[in-house]
This record gives C-alpha cells, sequence and structure tokens, in this order.
C-alpha cells in the first residue's frame, strides 16, 4: 500500500504538470479574435418637408405659402436708396444789405428836438438752386452774421425787426445802441446768430416766395455835432449754411440713382438643370417715398449671371416704363409712403431668367424727384429719400429635369478601418412629388475616384400625382448597396466624399408639379456591417 | 495580449459566479470524514471528539462555468494557434446557463459524540455568487445585432446574486435506531456582502430604420456594497455580526442492512434578511427607441450634439430611483441530497447519489455513482462520476489520509478539468485537516 501511495504521489504531479503544461502553452499561442459581429445602426432619421430642408440648408431665404399651401420661397434684402434730400436740396447762403441816411429836413430839425427815430423796410429775393419756390423754411442749423457800420456823429439806437423769422417762439428783432465819441466817431457794431430752430417764412404775408424782409428802426441823439446828407447807417447780413429740417415749397426737379447692389441665390449655387421651369416667378419692388412730392422710379437694369458667369439681362416693359411713386402729404411729414410694382412675366422676361439659374442679380434703381405741382403744397425733410426694396418670389410650381447638384465634403476614410462587409439601406417614404438620385463618389487624396455607391438607384421616388401636379400619396422606396470587404478596404484611402443629386419633377422631370408646404419625406439610412474586432 | 485576457477571463468566469454545488465525493466516504455532516446532519462521524482548526480544516471551492471553456469559446487553426471565437461560444451554450462560484472555509469546528448523540458547533464563512443569463446575451454579443435584423432578442431572466455571510451552526444528531440516525442543524447567518438582481429582462429590435431596447421593471439590491467600490471598512463590517438570519438543515440515514445505507438531506432552509447599509436601486420600465442621427441636424454638422443628446436620453430611460436602507431578504438556495451506499468487504463501497437545486424556476439537477477503496484503516481513496450541468464528463477523486488523530482530506468533483483544463467548465477542491479523536466503531458493516 505504502508503495502505491508514494507511486501516487509521483506520478500525480507529472501528470497535472503535463496537462496545465499544453495549456500554458496555448496562452502563448493565443492569434488575433475570429470575432466578426454583424452590426446593424441606424445613421440616420428625418421627416421633413422641403421647407424644413431649405430653412437647414440655404441662407438668406424667406420661407411661406400661397393660397393653395404652394410654397414661396423668397429673398430679399438690405434696401437700396437714393440720397437723403438735404444732399439733392440745398439752400444756398443769402446777402442782404440796406442803408439808411437822413434828409435835410431830418438833419435841420435835430438840434430843436435833439432826438430822431426813422423807419424803413427792406425786402429782397432769396437766392434758391434749380428755381425752387420756397414757401417756408425750418432750419436745423445756419448762422446770421449781423454787421452795421454808420457815420453818424451821434449817439444812437438802431433795431433790426426781422417779420420772417421766428426764433426761439418770438419774432427775431434784435436791437443796437452806441454813444458818440469824439476820438472814433463812427459806428461799426457786429453780431451772430445762431439760427438753429429758427422759422423763415419766404412768403411775406402769404402772398409770393423767395421773399425775405426786414425792418430797421434808426434813432439818432443829437450830440452837437453836425450831421450832413452823407452820413447813413449800413446793415449787411450774411445767412450762412443754413440747413432745413424742413422746407415747405415747390421744388424744381432732381435725378438720382442708386447704387448698384446684388442679391446671391446660394440656393442655386453648384447646380445645373436640363430643364428649370418655375411657372410663376417675380421680383416685387417696394420704393419708400418719404419726399412729400411726387418721384419717378425705375430700374436702371437688372442682369443674372449663372455660375458658368454667363449673364442675361432683365427685359420687358418694366424696364421702360417708369413709375410714379407715391408720396406723404401735408398731413404725413415725416413718413413714407410706399409703392409696389411686381416684375413678373406678364411684363419681362424673369421666367427665362430664373430658368437661367442665376447665381446672383445685379440691380440698380433711377429716379427724379418731379417737379413741382402747383395746386399741392409741397416739403422736404432734410432725411427725406427713396428707398427700393426687393423682393423675389419664387413658388414652387414647375418643372424641372435633372436638376442636379455637387456637394463636396471631407471623409476620412480610415474611419472605416473596423468595417469589414458592408450595406447601407435607405429607406424613404416620400410625399415629395420629387424623384431624386443620388451617387456617393468616394475620392482618394489625389481627387481620383475610389468607387461610387448608389449608381443608378432612386433614394427618393415621387409621390403619386393627381392631374394637377399635387401629390396624392407618397411613395414608398428602398435603395440598398453592398460593399465587398475589398470595397470597403479600398475606401479606407479615401479623402473626399462627394454626393452627386439629380432631381426631376414627377419621376422623369416631364410634369409640372406643386410642391406644397405639408409635402414631406421620411428617410432612414442603416448601416449593417461587419465589425473587425 | 487581448486573446489573452479573453482566454484567461473566459477560464477564470467560472470563478466569478454560482450558488449551488453538488457535492458527491464526500458521501463516498461517510462517517469517516466529519465534513459529510454538513451535508448531511443525520451522518454522524465516527469520532468521538472532532476539532477543526481555523481555515485549516475545511477549504472549499466550487467554480461552475457552465457551458463556457476554453474549447468552447476558442477556434485552434493550422498553426495551432487559438483564436477567440464568441459566436462558437454562443453556439455552445444553453438557452440559460449559470455561472457559479462558491467558496467556504471553516474557522471553527468542534464535534462530540455522546453515546447516541452527536453536538457540534461551526463557524463557517461562506461566498456565494452566481449569474444566470441566457444564451442570447452571448450570442448578441458574439454575432452582433445584425445577425438579428427584423427580429426581437430577448435578453431575459437575468439573475445576479453575489453575498457573503457568516454561517455559525449548531448541530445536533441522534442515533434513534440501530437502522435510523437522524440530525438538524441549526444555523445563525450574518451577511456581509450583498448583490442581488432578478428576473432582469431586456428585449433588443433591431429593424432597418431603429434599434429599441426595452427593459422590464427591476429592482437591484445591495448591502454593503461600498466594501467593493468605496473605502468601506471590511473588518468592521465583517465583525458587525448585522444582517441576520436563520436557516435549517435536517437529515437522516437508514442503514437497509449492514452493507446498505441510505441517507437523504435537505440543506440550507432559510434567508437572510439584509437591513444594514442597504441600498435598493428601483429601475424603470424602459422602451427606447434609436432612430439614427436627426437627418437635418446632421445636415447642419451637429451630429455631436445629437449623439450626446441621444446618450444622454439613454441614460436617463435606465436612471434608477434609489432606497437607501431598504430592508429586503435573500433566500439560501435550497437543495436536497439522496444517497446510498454499498460496502462489499473491508475494502470496497460502492455508492450513488442525488441532487437537486430550483433556482429561479431553472431545476439543477445532478446525479453520480462512486467507488471508494479503503486500504486499512489509514488509507481510503475514491473516485466518482457523475452528471451535472448537463455534462457527463464529470470524473470527481477523493482521498483521506488518516495519520493517528489526525486526518487529512482532499477531494474534487471534477479531476477532468486539470487533466484537460481546455474543457474545463468546473472546478471543484475541498481540502482540510481534521483532529479526530476515539474512533468509535468500524463501519456499521463489520
Amino acid at each position: 500500500m505504502r508503495k502505491v501511495f508514494f507511486l501516487l504521489l509521483t506520478i500525480l504531479p507529472l501528470f497535472l504538470y503535463s496537462c496545465f503544461g499544453d495549456f500554458f502553452n496555448d496562452l502563448n499561442r493565443m492569434g488575433n479574435p475570429e470575432w466578426n459581429p454583424s452590426l446593424g445602426v441606424p445613421v440616420a432619421n428625418g421627416t421633413f418637408s422641403l421647407a424644413e430642408y431649405l430653412d437647414v440648408v440655404a441662407d438668406s431665404l424667406t420661407i411661406s405659402q400661397q393660397g393653395d399651401g404652394v410654397v414661396v420661397l423668397s429673398y430679399s434684402g438690405p434696401p437700396v436708396a437714393s440720397p437723403f434730400a438735404e444732399e439733392m436740396i440745398a439752400v444756398p447762403d443769402q446777402q442782404f444789405r440796406a442803408a439808411m441816411g437822413l434828409t435835410n429836413t431830418e438833419i435841420g430839425g435835430l438840434p430843436v428836438n435833439l432826438t430822431l427815430t426813422k423807419q424803413a423796410n427792406y425786402s429782397f429775393t432769396v437766392d434758391t438752386q434749380e428755381a425752387d419756390l420756397l414757401d417756408s423754411m425750418e432750419l436745423k442749423s445756419g448762422v446770421l452774421d449781423i454787421a452795421i457800420t454808420g457815420t453818424f456823429p451821434a449817439s444812437g439806437s438802431v433795431q433790426l425787426v426781422f417779420n420772417p423769422i421766428t426764433l426761439n417762439g418770438s419774432t427775431f428783432a434784435p436791437s443796437f445802441s452806441w454813444t458818440y465819441d469824439p476820438a472814433n466817431p463812427q459806428q461799426n457794431i457786429s453780431r451772430s446768430v445762431d439760427l438753429a430752430g429758427a422759422n423763415i417764412d419766404f412768403t411775406k404775408g402769404g402772398v409770393t416766395t423767395n421773399s425775405f424782409d426786414f425792418d430797421l428802426v434808426l434813432t439818432i441823439n443829437y450830440e452837437g455835432q453836425p450831421i450832413t446828407l452823407g452820413d447813413s447807417l449800413v446793415v449787411n447780413l450774411q445767412m450762412n449754411n443754413p440747413r432745413f429740417g424742413k422746407v415747405f415749397g415747390k421744388f424744381a426737379q432732381r435725378n438720382f440713382n442708386t447704387e448698384p447692389d446684388t442679391v446671391f441665390f446660394s440656393l442655386l449655387d453648384s447646380i445645373m438643370a436640363d430643364t428649370f421651369y418655375l411657372a410663376n416667378p417675380q421680383i416685387n419692388l417696394t420704393f419708400g417715398n418719404s419726399f412729400g412730392l411726387p418721384v419717378s422710379a425705375s430700374l436702371a437694369g437688372i442682369t443674372a449671371a449663372n455660375a458658368q458667369g454667363q449673364t442675361m439681362p432683365l427685359s420687358g416693359t418694366i424696364i421702360n416704363n417708369p413709375v410714379t411713386v407715391n408720396y406723404p402729404d401735408i398731413n404725413q411729414v415725416g413718413q413714407a409712403v410706399n409703392t409696389t410694382i411686381s416684375i413678373n412675366k406678364d411684363n419681362s422676361n424673369i421666367d427665362q431668367l430664373i430658368a437661367f439659374l442665376p447665381v446672383e442679380l445685379r440691380y440698380q434703381f433711377t429716379g427724379n424727384v418731379l417737379s413741382a405741382d402747383p395746386q399741392t403744397e409741397q416739403f422736404v425733410l432734410d432725411t427725406s429719400r427713396v428707398t427700393g426694396n426687393y423682393e423675389i418670389v419664387l413658388p414652387l410650381s414647375g418643372r424641372v429635369m435633372n436638376f442636379s447638384s455637387t456637394q463636396e465634403f471631407d471623409f476620412d476614410g480610415s474611419s472605416l478601418e473596423p468595417l469589414n462587409e458592408t450595406t447601407l439601406i435607405v429607406q424613404a417614404v416620400n410625399g415629395l412629388p420629387l424623384t431624386v438620385n443620388n451617387e456617393l463618389v468616394f475620392l482618394d487624396a489625389a481627387g481620383q475616384p475610389l468607387d461610387t455607391l448608389f449608381s443608378g438607384q432612386s433614394l427618393l421616388v415621387s409621390g403619386t400625382l393627381d392631374d394637377n401636379g399635387f401629390v396624392i400619396s407618397p411613395t414608398e422606396s428602398t435603395a440598398e448597396v453592398t460593399l465587398t470587404a475589398a470595397q470597403t478596404e479600398r475606401l479606407q484611402s479615401a479623402k473626399k466624399l462627394v454626393l452627386l443629386s439629380t432631381l426631376n419633377t414627377g419621376t422623369d422631370g416631364s410634369r409640372v408639379v406643386n410642391i406644397r408646404i405639408d409635402d414631406s419625406v421620411q428617410v432612414s439610412v442603416f448601416l449593417l456591417t461587419k465589425i473587425n474586432l | 495580449m487581448a486573446a489573452r485576457v479573453l482566454l484567461i477571463i473566459t477560464l477564470l468566469l467560472p470563478g466569478l459566479t454560482g450558488w449551488a454545488q453538488s457535492q458527491f465525493s464526500m458521501f463516498q466516504f461517510g462517517s469517516s470524514l466529519p465534513q459529510t455532516n454538513q451535508l448531511n446532519p443525520g451522518i454522524i462521524p465516527e469520532y468521538k471528539v472532532v476539532v477543526g482548526l481555523p481555515v485549516l480544516s475545511s477549504t472549499y471551492l466550487h467554480l461552475n462555468s457552465g457551458g463556457l471553456t476554453m474549447n468552447n469559446a476558442f477556434d485552434r487553426d493550422t498553426n495551432d494557434s487559438l483564436h477567440f471565437n464568441p459566436a462558437k461560444l454562443a453556439a455552445n451554450l444553453n438557452e440559460y446557463n449559470r455561472l457559479e462560484v462558491n467558496g467556504n472555509t471553516q474557522l471553527l469546528y468542534l464535534g462530540l459524540k455522546v453515546k447516541k448523540n452527536y453536538l457540534s458547533l461551526a463557524l463557517i464563512e461562506r461566498v456565494d455568487a452566481g449569474f444566470i443569463f441566457p444564451r442570447t446575451l452571448v450570442s448578441l454579443v458574439g454575432n452582433g445585432n445584425g445577425d438579428y435584423l427584423g427580429e426581437t432578442v430577448a435578453l431575459d431572466k437575468l439573475n445576479l446574486r453575489a453575498q457573503a455571510f457568516h454561517e455559525l451552526s449548531a448541530g445536533y444528531s441522534r442515533q434513534i435506531t440501530d437502522k435510523l440516525d437522524v440530525g438538524i442543524k441549526v444555523k445563525f447567518l450574518s451577511g456581509v456582502l450583498n448583490v442581488e438582481a432578478k428576473n432582469v429582462n431586456l428585449a433588443l429590435t433591431t429593424t432597418t430604420d431603429s434599434i429599441t431596447l426595452t427593459s422590464q421593471p427591476f429592482t437591484l439590491n445591495s448591502a454593503n456594497l461600498d466594501l467593493i467600490t468605496e473605502e468601506g471598512d471590511i473588518f468592521k463590517e465583517a465583525t458587525a455580526f448585522q444582517n441576520r438570519g436563520l436557516a435549517f438543515d435536517i437529515g437522516a440515514l437508514y442503514r437497509v442492512s449492514p452493507h446498505l445505507e441510505l441517507s437523504a438531506a435537505v440543506l440550507d432552509l432559510g434567508a437572510i434578511n439584509w437591513y444594514h447599509n442597504t441600498r435598493q436601486l428601483l429601475f424603470p420600465e424602459v422602451d427606447y427607441t434609436y432612430k439614427g442621427l436627426d437627418l437635418l441636424n446632421l445636415i447642419e454638422g451637429q451630429q455631436a450634439n445629437n449623439l450626446n443628446n441621444e446618450l444622454d436620453s439613454l441614460l436617463n430611460a435606465f436612471d434608477p430611483d434609489t432606497v437607501d436602507n431598504q430592508r429586503y431578504r435573500t433566500a439560501l438556495l435550497p437543495k436536497f441530497y439522496v444517497a446510498g451506499t454499498y460496502r462489499l468487504g473491508q475494502m470496497h463501497t460502492f455508492g450513488a447519489t442525488f441532487y437537486g437545486d430550483v433556482f429561479e424556476g431553472i431545476f439543477n439537477p445532478a446525479f453520480g455513482i462512486s467507488y471508494t477503496l479503503h486500504l486499512g484503516k489509514i488509507w481510503s481513496v475514491g473516485a466518482n462520476w457523475s452528471y451535472r450541468n448537463r455534462s457527463f464528463a464529470n470524473f470527481g477523486v477523493g482521498t483521506t489520509l488518516n495519520l493517528g488523530p489526525v486526518q487529512l482530506y482532499l477531494l474534487s468533483e471534477n479531476i477532468t478539468s486539470f487533466i484537460t483544463p481546455d474543457n474545463a467548465r468546473l472546478l471543484d477542491v475541498r481540502a482540510g485537516l481534521n483532529l479526530v479523536i476515539g474512533r468509535v466503531k468500524e463501519a456499521a458493516t463489520q
């Protein structure tokens, strides 16, 4: 028994060692796992209307709908404007001069009466530009320089009463006086008056225009010195830089041009099409006029440029016929009155212009401030101007054939390294009247194509249309592409991904369709792949 | 390196989990091995005094991996290299699988035989852990959800329990008649650590436009989890004797004839009440669908935000309510043994044992036959073959060696795990040293 015991005691460790020896040898023979699980992952999913899609991809785009629900795309931008009125209409500097002397009778009476007061009115015609007829003016700035010189050897005073000028709520009537000085017997007085806020009436009591007058009241106190017929008092008035806040009157015609401007169509960038026809495109031009007088405005020109650099001018009666723009009446001082005109296919070639797939529109306005209407009181504020707003309106009713676009993205193909055989499944339920074919092209660093997926497959198939081109039921579709392991490996060197999209209205671009705001598409993208672990 | 880690994990997985273990080897040695009294209190050791030294007297380790074996998880190519193949592993699993680990060690044992009575007192530290999972879990990981396109994969009946507890038992056995011995053991339990989640039912549905994950509400109970996750004072918790419980073992032995003995026992009828430092996580019902990144956001280049939002949504969906200090109870896993031995002469004993337990509706049966060779009074060696874990390839061995008052023993339920570790699904070892004094009698068959 003892022998058996010790024999077992010897053999057992050897036996176990041999068993575990193999096991530990196995530990040193570990290779890569044979683990290639099949992973199914929803990559992306969305249900959206065309309006929601465009809201994401297009800048400067306003989306609305017509009464029948058809989507309307609108482009607009900052308005263009004429110069301000104060740059077009100005009141020039004015000079007025008046001189007053004494008669023999007045001179002879002075030693007896010792004082004499004499008054006279002086009237002038103001200078204007372009033969404007001014009724009144409210100044926001300006200076009246008053210079009085005299040779009377006596003390005295003078008052200038400017009945046309109201300053600080009162008739402007400055007074000046002097005391006789034998050493310096002449009068030499000057004063500058700030006219900001002053109102000047050029009608002389409502009977004329461009008229200005003032009264001069001279008082002489006899000082025992002889006064002759040659003695006099001269008043020189200089109105410098008069700038109006408002001016009333009747104004002569003036011309203006806006600066040229450009509107960009980002949506149509990188787009080509065999046919692109929108049924009712239009451009709405809205002129805002705050001149208190009529304005004639017209398009100096609209020129479309496409992605290839070609240009096409807008033509038609709308170009040739100026528009008379409404204006505010006397009760609407400070307001702008709008006038809208529509450029459509009835008065222009805009449908051809849009079919040209413009990426930008260059345009300019020109206009005239019309000559005075003698029956109407007119006014101009310093800030009066004519503005022009554009709105390009594109209702999505039309026909498109092979409307194609190309988008390029950076793509790091090395991210595909863990992937083996891979299947992409795109499912769609399309309620849009559009059929879309997409191709995914993978490019290497040199820009050479490595592979193209979904070639010849429609990812979206147009919904079923009624006779009017409206979708009445959505269409389901599934597009599937499988990449072999070798293809997947080849794509690992991809650096760019190009998405080529071709769109047709209906199934082949032959139908005029209407895209409603509620028409939507549901898309899901699913990835099924074997992973190398 | 990764493959090596996978291999080691595969081999160690059995050691990370489990509740129940069928131990047939001890029955081979009957009353000559005092530890048999742990499996059936009706089996009275044949010594007047049995003293178990701390740790030395009995240490037991049982690892059961179910169908997880190295050969099931790895492929060997023509160059003799091994490759981890989870799909193969999934194919070799049962519909539902149990991973188990059980361990215990005796810190104290004292047995006294007084006439027809046998009294015992034992303090045992027990660790039980287990994980029940469906084959679909491994299949899903191994094959990927793409293999289940258009299908729903049920990840159901997931169960997890790990617990460590003290077991202080007092046993009383008595020879009722010349033929019948009966015994009972009262076990006072004190839980140290517990994690438990029952019936976690998940389902994953993959279609060509979405992935849907659903989960029925479930509760994750834990006690003293900070011993693992934080800097909990394990000594303090282990000696606090909180989380008390009670369990019973009962057993009987019947001598049909001088050669034939039949025995039966039911063990671990009881539960632990967990109330100290507990935490309950109440996971809500989840129905989460992922349809991919939002296409419009993707076009806008906001995929990063999109992904983060999706992850947040998923995490929020599983965000549980937390209830601290909630009392709960975990039952021990009741099990039973029915055994019979036939002694042929002085040297040979033949035996048969049937074992069963049921956990969460899954019946786990096992049975085995054994042969024991008694080489005098000193040395006995035995071998057994058993069916367990749906496998017939279980060959166990055991030996006892009595050197005066010192008894050494070494038992294993599955020696094949040592011979062919590549196929090991069960690792089971019990070893110890008893001080036995005063052998009362030879076997009744003498």
